[in-house]
């Protein structure tokens, strides 16, 4: 159980890594995320599944060296055993054909969307992508993105990123606007599409304890009502979600 | 009671040695003890440390302490025990120095007595109904022993001098076939798994969380209830033969019909109630303001380390611990341990109403906390940089008894004060963990298992529950109390199965 069987590194900064363990790879929907401990002295991370393959008992996550988990990378080998692993958790992403859907991601914080990319797609949906602050070291994410999208436009910025969303929703009829990334990119997301009368979902990317519902780390009001990221999230309506509040707390957590 | 000379351990009050003991003293020669007080850390070195605060009595002087007791014929410590431990026969046994009986006579209703002896309100329950009490003396110290019995005996297994192991009764190869889940492995999931496993079912302790005993881990610190105590209590559960299953969710991880389709036939839910709880007062979410749970997880899991960073020295920080229960004073009272200047509870009552040990109460005044009862907080303020810089609190001042028993607070108009602080930690209780099976097992509005509070069966067949998901917050001894009725119902339901299919 818990076995490391593959890492694919595309990076210096970047790694795939698939893990064994049936019971999540059976049950895991896009949208869920595990809490992994990758060893005693790291702190509990949750990570969100990519992927899964449920008849050879895998799933796949993805790290970042962003994540102050430089040495992790490196340090993890096939054969290796995951200490803690726990999951899957959250709530799994609404997946519907809401006609045409627009993802957007930042660089780093893109992983989120991979997944719904993909349920999105399958759900025949069409899906333009969205890849925001794009530079070589993640170019794999864009790949990854590309295998599911009708569409993959890339942005070297934030501003640029919210630009796209006005040129595309000027351009056809938007079903609904995905979008995980910094809060403070999301917040101007939230703010154009509610604007423009398209439904936005935001995929919360946040610090937490246990993941359970424990810690109170991940709170956010949501339409005035505190909501635990971890069992009520990770997506939610982005017009719903107070980021003012959300951006002051994460100064704290980064 | 008749008294059978191979029964052990023997817990007739008529047995030859119990009426000679007896006799040994005379009462007036027993009341006349006092009671022998716990030995503490001094109160200088003990916020400089994590250490447990309560040393524990020597052998002598558990053996005194159990000489207080007059081993009464119709005992009321014993109607005060939510798990009804038969007190009188493990305090004779211990004066009697048969420290290991002392042990096998609280194992046939607890598998907890080291934590039991540590953080059990006992001046509300067993010592309550002490007939000391009623002589206007100091009830026996029954806790104490109790933890006394309990580490004795691990400190002896553990120097190798005797095998540690709870008794088990003979196992029929019919329970053993029958298998039963329960989920979460805090106090009611184990009290209720041991019960199981001593009756000889086939018993699986399913925990979410990468370490076992639920709130006895993650939020009881480590001055109050070593980790190691409690490692050596589920270490005794395990060799009842139950097996732990970590990291496993019940309900995503394993689903409901999947504990079925491997064939468990009965489910005890104990996943408790650990879902912070707010006031719903502004500011509540700003930078600073940390749920119990937060800040007790980082303070008793986590080893101060999150993300490389050390976030938990309150070196020269104010903090305010809002609420006065249990959990308030573990938390106020490790913020003395992390350095703070001042730690403050922050409690709308007087103090007269403070639920929280007595015994937690003293230490942590003892240990320089300050107590700001009836006040009640109203805001928390931000600096200019979002940051929480203090709290503003009503005064005030106790009305008429409400539903609960105790004066009720009542607002002074105007009387606002306004109290600097770094850090919140607010301790106003948990609503109960989201529903781990998704089956018709009947919720109530507030988020709890509905159960028939006899039995503990839900509203589904096989499906039982007890603890905090039930009740909500609660304490370890009646989370326990709901573990041993549960086992008791469902193995007598389960018997009686068994027994129409075998005629």
């Amino acid at each position: 159980m818990n076995i490391i069987k593959d890492i694919v590194r595309h990076s210096a900064h970047t790694a795939e890594v698939v893990i064994e363990s049936p019971s999540v790879a059976r049950a895991a929907r896009a949208g869920h995320f595990v809490m992994i401990r990758f060893s005693e002295d790291l702190p509990r991370i949750p990570f969100t599944i990519v992927d899964t393959d449920p008849d050879a008992g895998t799933f796949t996550i993805i790290i970042h060296k962003g994540a102050r988990l430089t040495d992790l990378i490196d340090s993890l080998a096939p054969g290796r055993e995951v200490p803690n692993l726990l999951g899957p958790l959250g709530q799994a992403f609404e997946v519907k054909n809401y006609g045409t859907v627009l993802c957007i991601g930042d660089g780093v914080g893109f992983v989120p969307l991979i997944p719904v990319i993909e349920a999105l797609k399958k759900a025949g949906n069409k899906v333009i992508t969205v890849v925001s602050e794009f530079t070589e070291h993640n170019d794999c994410l864009k790949s990854r993105a590309g295998l599911y999208s009708d569409e993959v436009l890339s942005s070297s910025s934030r501003e640029e990123a919210v630009e796209q969303l006005c040129a595309v929703s000027d351009r056809e009829k938007l079903g609904l606007v995905v979008m995980t990334g910094p809060t403070d990119m999301m917040q101007m997301l939230a703010n154009i599409s509610k604007e423009r009368s398209i439904p936005a979902t935001c995929i919360l990317n946040m610090i937490m304890l246990d993941g359970v519902g424990l810690c109170g780390i991940c709170r956010v009001m949501v339409d005035g009502k505190r909501k635990l990221t971890c069992i009520d999230g990770p997506a939610f309506n982005a017009h719903l979600v107070d980021f003012d509040q959300l951006l002051n707390r994460q100064r704290n957590y980064v | 009671m008749t008294t059978h000379p191979e029964e052990y351990p023997n817990i007739s009050r008529t047995t030859e040695w119990r009426g000679k003991l007896r006799n040994e003293l005379s009462t007036k020669d027993r009341t006349a003890l006092p009671r022998v007080t716990m030995p503490e850390l001094d109160k200088s070195y003990r916020t400089k440390c994590n250490d447990e605060v309560n040393q524990g009595l020597s052998v002598q002087q558990a053996v005194l302490e159990a000489r207080r007791c007059l081993d009464c014929p119709d005992p009321g410590c014993m109607k005060g025990c939510p798990v009804s431990n038969n007190i009188p026969a493990f305090i004779k046994n211990i004066e009697r120095h048969h420290f290991r009986e002392a042990l096998d006579v609280l194992s046939l209703t607890t598998v907890l007595p080291a934590v039991c002896g540590r953080v059990c309100p006992q001046e509300k329950q067993c010592e309550a109904g002490c007939i000391y009490n009623k002589m206007k003396k100091q009830p026996v110290a029954i806790g104490n022993l109790e933890r006394f019995v309990a580490d004795f005996n691990r400190e002896l297994s553990l120097q190798g001098h005797e095998e540690q192991q709870a008794p088990r009764q003979s196992a029929s190869s019919v329970l053993s076939s029958i298998k039963i889940a329960v989920i979460g492995s805090g106090p009611s999931g184990l009290a209720f798994a041991g019960d199981m496993a001593k009756q000889g079912y086939s018993v699986t302790v399913f925990e979410a969380l990468d370490r076992l005993g639920g709130v006895l881990k993650y939020g009881i610190p480590e001055f109050c209830l070593p980790k190691d105590v409690v490692n050596a209590e589920i270490a005794r559960v395990a060799g009842l033969g139950v097996k732990f299953v970590k990291n496993a969710f019940i309900g995503t991880t394993v689903t409901y019909d999947e504990l079925h389709r491997q064939g468990f036939i009965g489910i005890y839910v104990a996943t408790g109630a650990g879902k912070p709880r707010f006031m719903g007062i502004k500011g509540e979410n700003l930078p600073g303001v940390m749920t119990a749970n937060e800040y007790l997880i980082r303070y008793n899991l986590v080893k101060n380390e999150i993300y490389g960073q050390n976030v938990m020295s309150l070196h020269r920080k104010k903090v305010a611990v809002i609420g006065a229960g249990n959990t308030a004073m573990d938390a106020v009272r490790a913020a003395r341990r992390l350095g703070a200047e001042r730690a403050m509870i922050i409690y709308r009552r007087g103090e007269d109403e403070i639920p929280a040990r007595a015994e937690e109460v003293r230490h942590a005044l003892e240990e320089g906390v300050e107590f700001l009862t009836l006040h009640s907080p109203v805001e928390y303020l931000a600096d200019e940089n979002g940051i929480l810089r203090a709290v503003r609190l009503q005064r005030m001042t106790l009305g008429e008894p409400d539903e609960s028993g105790r004066r009720s607070p009542v607002e002074i108009p105007g009387a606002i004060e306004e109290v600097e602080i770094d850090l919140a930690v607010v301790c106003v209780g948990y609503l109960p963990n989201p529903p781990a099976l998704t089956g018709d097992v009947e919720i109530s509005c507030k988020g709890m298992i509905v159960v028939d509070s006899e039995s503990g069966k839900s509203s589904t067949s096989n499906v039982y529950a007890g603890g905090d998901i039930v009740r909500g917050a609660s304490t370890v001894i009646l989370a326990m109390g709901d573990g041993r009725r549960a086992a008791k119902a469902m193995s007598d339901a389960l018997a009686e199965r068994v027994r129409n299919i075998l005629l």
